[in-house]
């Protein structure tokens, strides 16, 4: 702040001199005029040229002094900036100033004419002829500059390259034009040179004065204030020209009808600057006038590059299933609608954990170019959620772009849809410094927010495609899945099995199967691989192949177990293990031989009347496959042989079965399942099944998507005792 | 939905992770993350403090496996302390008691910590089993 606050004072101390020079080196120059005019002599013709280009030299300085003060404003054109809506008014401000100008200028040249007139001959004429040409000189010379000053943002709004260079060939073929009087007296015709240079000038100047676009900021009332004070000024700037040479303030060269400006008595050259700078402002505050009055289309290209900008988008937001494309056109609009030279899109890739925001289009330049002008991410950081507009690029210490690179101004526009966080920014940069003004930045910034709002549809869509995309895959693997539940379940003489798998939304890992093993003999495993998806489908796959090979090669669940333990281990990832439960049934004795490897105890349910009645569970040790060493699975399993009674059931199941919860969370549990089973073993084994299945869907709170899957294999052993119901079996799976 | 938390403590040698709420599926990583980040660390020697844990899945059973080793491997240990009987009951249905050290609280689980450095790690099962209901 405080080194600001100094280098605000040297700039205010180094324009004060400035014009302290300004000011010395006119009164010096009409010093010497007068001089030579109270001698009666005329100067050499090379002290007169000394003493023009001194001039013409003073104007230049006036004119750079003055421009710098403008440019040292810049929170002013930051208030513009932030405030479009007020942005309308600055062009009838400074057509006002100019006009003011003007008047006072002709009130100046009126006086002079009337003093002139009234005053008597000799030497006292004479003196008041020099006085007042000298002060009109320096009047005109000022008027110049004013001139110059209020009409330059007018013709350079939304400046383009071509535009800024006709703006500095015509004052700079002005300049040299008053250079090439230097030296010539003062009521001589126009040297060929002289003429040259003027007719230059005011070629540029009518390049120029189709450079209106500042008409599209004004408002309908703002218009009409406009152009009459486009037309007052030229009738002033025409009126001064006229009041100079043809009317009484002019002087009459040698007698003759033909008068020249009094204020060439200062400076041939800086009055001709000074008629030249009249001529070529009348010719644009002509055109302004027509402009502002018909309509004139001088203003219209850049709006209609703004609606191509935004139909481009429109159309790419159409198909947003290419986001490239989108972001491609994000970059492509500013510069399609003439809004910038160049732009580019950055964006940060929150998907991948990637805060930081790269380029990932570019138009007018290269990605790389893109990557390499600035640093987009602090930029885009430093905007937050509001446009940052860099008048002077090259200055800021993010834009790494060397000066004359083509990076003159920049602006920053977070592309957020709304009420999001930015996902990134759009930047777009003109070659020539200063060169956003507020409405500029007022329609990329709408164009930003349109483009932030397409891309939040692409994610959206591309996240819907996403997920249907996981569902797809989630339908094959489910069916995978139910190919490997049995089509037929054992059918032996005294044994009924039924079978139910109700699957959860999310694919599991319950498994199930039964093989007939002999004549009498079935084998029967439910098994649950932990973890979902398709990763446990795989497993349930690998297991149906052991299964299917290995049960039938022992009649033993242990020494099933222990292979399935050892084939299984090496393809499981560490922390996924399978649960499982095997039993292989005699139907001729009722032997049932269970080994548990870390899986829901089955309960065996039988008549209450008898010794050992009731339900219970058939809890014998043994660790999950996949839990620990081979070793350590054999060790621990323990395998249990029960001799069945006629008419006990058995269940195996999942721990979707008993984990299920009611509404208020609480599971289902192995107590209910006990009691549930001692209430229904008595039916046939599908009977049991369905009972069963019944009751925990009345518990459950979500019936008909069971957070897990369930599966039930219920096996009864001589029902047909009575004689009234014979075996049979069924399995059934609901999808 | 459902809520989870670990939280961190030290007991003598011994890293007390204390878990509370529902450890399933979607909250397993957490858990998973907190583990790797103990051992990250150089602490090996971890108790899990179940005491708040209302519910557990396989996902989280997976978790305790998956670390195991890696435990083990680092000269520590993962020692579960103070479960629930309701929870307790999902991990002696899987044989976790087999596999893992189980303690009633994280006091006398932290206490294990110094028979593992007297080297006597193979009976260190059997109290814990004698948990089971």
């Amino acid at each position: 702040m405080r080194r600001a606050a100094q280098a605000a004072v040297a700039t205010a101390g180094r324009r004060a001199a400035a014009w302290t020079g300004v000011a010395v080196g006119f009164a010096a120059v009409g010093a010497a005029r007068s001089a030579y005019v109270l001698a009666g002599l005329a100067p050499t013709v090379a002290t007169s040229a000394g003493l023009d280009a001194v001039a013409v030299a003073l104007v230049v300085l006036a004119y750079a002094v003055a421009s710098r003060g403008e440019a040292a404003r810049p929170e002013a054109a930051q208030a513009d900036a932030a405030a479009p809506g007020r942005g309308g008014a600055w062009p009838v401000r400074s057509l006002a100033r100019v006009l003011a100008a003007a008047g006072l200028l002709a009130l100046a040249e009126g006086a002079a004419a009337a003093a002139s007139g009234s005053v008597g001959g000799g030497v006292v004429r004479g003196l008041t002829a020099a006085a007042s040409g000298l002060t009109l000189g320096v009047a005109e010379a000022a008027f110049a500059v004013a001139l110059a000053l209020g009409l330059r943002p007018l013709v350079l709004f939304r400046r383009g390259r071509w535009t800024v260079g006709l703006w500095r060939a015509a004052l700079g073929a002005t300049v040299v034009s008053a250079l090439a009087w230097a030296g010539s007296r003062i009521d001589v015709a126009p040297s060929g040179p002289a003429v040259a240079f003027d007719a230059a000038a005011i070629m540029f100047g009518l390049a120029l004065v189709l450079r209106q676009r500042w008409v599209a900021l004004l408002s309908g009332r703002e218009r009409l204030a406009a152009a009459g004070l486009v037309f007052a000024l030229f009738a002033a700037l025409v009126g001064l020209l006229a009041l100079r040479t043809a009317g009484a303030g002019g002087l009459s060269v040698a007698g003759g009808p033909e008068r020249i400006p009094a204020s060439y008595v200062l400076s041939r050259s800086v009055g001709g600057l000074a008629s030249l700078a009249m001529g070529l402002g009348a010719m644009y505050s002509l055109t302004a006038g027509l402009v502002l009055l018909f309509g004139l289309p001088a203003a219209e290209p850049a709006r209609a590059g703004e609606r191509r900008a935004f139909q481009a988008l429109a159309g790419f937001a159409g198909s947003v299933l290419d986001r490239a494309a989108l972001v491609q056109a994000i970059a492509h609009g500013p510069v399609e609608a003439g809004l910038a030279d160049a732009a580019w899109v950055v964006l940060s890739d929150l998907d991948h954990g990637d805060l930081t925001a790269r380029v990932a289009a570019a138009e007018g330049l290269t990605v790389d170019a893109a990557t390499a002008a600035a640093d987009s991410d602090a930029l885009a950081r430093a905007a937050g959620a509001t446009p940052l507009v860099l008048g002077r690029a090259e200055a800021d210490h993010r834009v790494h772009a060397r000066p004359g690179s083509g990076l003159g101004s920049l602006v920053v526009l977070p592309l957020a849809a709304r009420g999001e966080a930015p996902r990134g920014a759009l930047l777009a940069a003109r070659r020539t410094p200063d060169a956003y003004e507020a409405d500029d930045v007022a329609a990329l910034d709408a164009f930003a927010a349109q483009a932030a709002l397409a891309l939040a549809n692409a994610d959206l869509v591309a996240g819907a495609l996403d997920r249907e995309r996981l569902a797809r895959e989630l339908a094959l693997a489910r069916e995978v899945q139910m190919r490997l539940f049995p089509q037929s379940l054992p059918c032996l003489p005294g044994l009924d099995i039924a079978a139910d798998e109700r699957p959860a939304r999310e694919i599991g890992g319950d498994y199930y199967d039964a093989i007939t093993l002999s004549e009498t003999c079935a084998g029967v495993i439910v098994a649950d691989v932990s973890g979902k998806g398709t990763a446990a489908a795989f497993h349930m796959a690998e297991l149906k192949g052991i299964f299917g090979v290995g049960a039938r090669l022992t009649r033993s669940p242990t020494e099933f177990l222990c292979r399935a333990s050892e084939a299984l281990g090496p393809s499981l990832r560490v922390g996924t293990f399978v649960s499982a439960a095997y039993a292989v049934v005699d139907a001729a004795d009722g032997t049932l031989a269970v080994a548990r490897a870390g899986h829901c105890p089955p309960v065996l349910a039988r008549d209450p009347a008898l010794a050992d009645g009731g339900a219970r569970l058939l809890r014998g040790r043994g660790v999950a496959l996949g839990l620990g060493s081979p070793s350590l699975f054999r060790r621990t399993l323990d395998e249990q042989t029960v001799t069945l009674a006629p008419g006990d059931a058995v269940l195996f199941y999942t721990d979707g079965l008993v984990e299920a919860r009611d509404a208020a969370g609480e599971e289902w549990g192995y107590t209910r399942l006990l009691a549930a089973a001692e209430r229904h073993r008595a039916l046939p084994a599908r009977a049991v099944l369905d009972a069963l299945l019944a009751e925990h869907r009345a518990w459950s709170a979500t019936p008909d998507a069971p957070a897990d899957d369930v599966t039930v294999v219920v096996l009864k052993w001589k029902d047909g005792l009575t004689g009234s119901a014979p075996g049979g079996s069924s399995a059934s799976h609901r999808a | 939905m459902s809520h989870f938390s670990v939280s961190f403590s030290r007991l003598g040698a011994a890293r007390v992770l204390a878990l509370s709420g529902d450890l399933d599926a979607h909250t397993a990583p957490e858990f998973e993350a907190a583990l790797a980040a103990c051992l990250a660390e150089g602490g090996a020697q971890i108790v899990a403090d179940g005491s708040g844990l209302t519910y557990v899945s396989s996902a989280g059973l997976g978790v305790f496996m998956a670390m195991l080793e890696p435990a083990r491997a680092a000269g520590g240990d993962i020692v579960i302390a103070a479960l629930p009987e309701r929870v307790f009951e999902t991990f002696d249905l899987l044989g976790f008691p087999e596999v893992f050290r189980f303690a009633p609280s994280a006091a006398e689980a932290a206490a294990l910590f110094g028979d593992i450095s007297a080297g006597e790690t193979a009976a260190a099962g059997a109290p814990a089993a004698g948990e089971a209901p």
